[in-house]
């Protein structure tokens, strides 16, 4: 199927006004006036606990992969922000053992490509807060994980295709896995 | 402390105004927020945040319609990036059901397709599809010249057709 394009767009129209009346607009997750003027009990994320419990199971699951293979954080360090209009972004977790000397040196090497515009270095602390936000209302996942079990990571914004980057940095010890995101 | 009549009278004035965006827009914009980012919980997290923030500059703000959209495409943005970094520990169930409508495209294969594009080629093409706005008005939520927003409705829509045809 080929539609023109006045076709397509019609009917793109008309397939997003379905998509989103999918949307649940009540229920607990919907705030009231109240809630959100007088600056305290503001809805959190995941309200309604509606993750199936497969996907718990296999979070959990991974974590303690994770937590087997014995991974290890660097102490705390921020890099700060190094200009540039951001693209694209990917994710660099490190891999089992990793030292303070070797996230080092992979930061090293991170900045000095080009196409470079942001680096932040999530140490233990830092990746264990966002994973408990992400996971606030599913315990039975944060049952199961210390603040020591969950990777480090850089994420990085790139300038121009990710491509090649993430096949440079995989190639770096201790580099685990590098996630290409679809956002700019 | 004192509060002038003044005063409780501004505040009146803004908690009532306030009321009145949240009753026009917070479902409208809990919609475009889905379609941002595929969750219910994001969608409504999102424009909870970014209506908690207009109140809080409600007095400031010359078009606070506008400002929640910013609000909200920032905060899309801003849970799009978080969430990447535990995608691959969560695993959400599917976007969408899939269901027949006429004269539209594969709804499963748009969400997919959707989610796919970068955050202001799916921001453009979202106010522009199912919010119906205009160029002009997508450049001032997107912060970016109406050119920009040609270009990013044309590659995204290039995208989406190549996806889906």
């Amino acid at each position: 199927m080929n539609l023109p394009l006045e076709d397509f767009e019609q009917r793109l129209a008309s397939t997003l006004d379905s998509l989103a009346d999918d949307v649940q607009l009540d229920g607990p997750m919907r705030p009231d006036v109240q809630s959100l003027t007088s600056g305290s009990d503001r809805p959190s994320r995941h309200l309604n606990g509606s993750r199936p419990a497969f996907v718990m199971a296999m979070a959990a699951a991974l974590i303690l992969g994770l937590l087997a293979a014995g991974r290890v954080s660097p102490t705390t360090w921020i890099e700060p922000v190094t200009g540039g209009a951001p693209t694209s972004e990917v994710v660099v977790w490190l891999e089992v053992g990793t030292t303070d000397t070797e996230a080092a040196r992979i930061q090293q090497e991170i900045d000095g490509r080009s196409e470079v515009a942001w680096l932040v270095y999530y140490d233990a602390e830092a990746s264990y807060a966002e994973f408990v936000e992400f996971f606030a209302d599913e315990p039975e996942v944060l049952d199961v994980v210390s603040a020591e079990s969950v990777p480090t990571s850089f994420h990085v914004v790139l300038v121009g295709d990710p491509a090649p980057f993430a096949r440079w940095i995989e190639t770096f010890e201790p580099v685990d896995t590098v996630d290409l995101a679809p956002e700019s | 402390m004192n509060v002038s009549r003044a005063d409780a009278e501004a505040d009146g004035s803004t908690l009532s105004n306030f009321e009145s965006l949240f009753r026009l827009h917070y479902d409208a914009q809990v919609k475009r927020a889905f379609l941002m980012t595929g969750s219910h919980e994001a969608a409504h997290d999102v424009v909870s945040k970014a209506m908690t923030t207009v109140y809080q500059r409600m007095a400031e703000l010359d078009e606070p319609v506008l400002y929640m959209s910013r609000c909200v495409m920032n905060g899309c943005r801003d849970w799009g990036r978080r969430h990447v970094r535990w995608s691959k520990l969560v695993r959400p169930g599917p976007f969408v059901e899939p269901a027949q409508v006429d004269g539209a495209l594969d709804r499963v294969e748009l969400a997919d397709a959707l989610a796919a594009l970068p955050h202001r080629q799916r921001a453009a093409i979202v106010l522009r599809y199912y919010g119906r706005e205009s160029e002009s008005r997508i450049a001032q939520v997107l912060g970016c010249r109406p050119g920009t927003v040609g270009s990013l409705i044309h590659r995204g829509l290039a995208a989406l057709r190549k996806d889906l045809t």
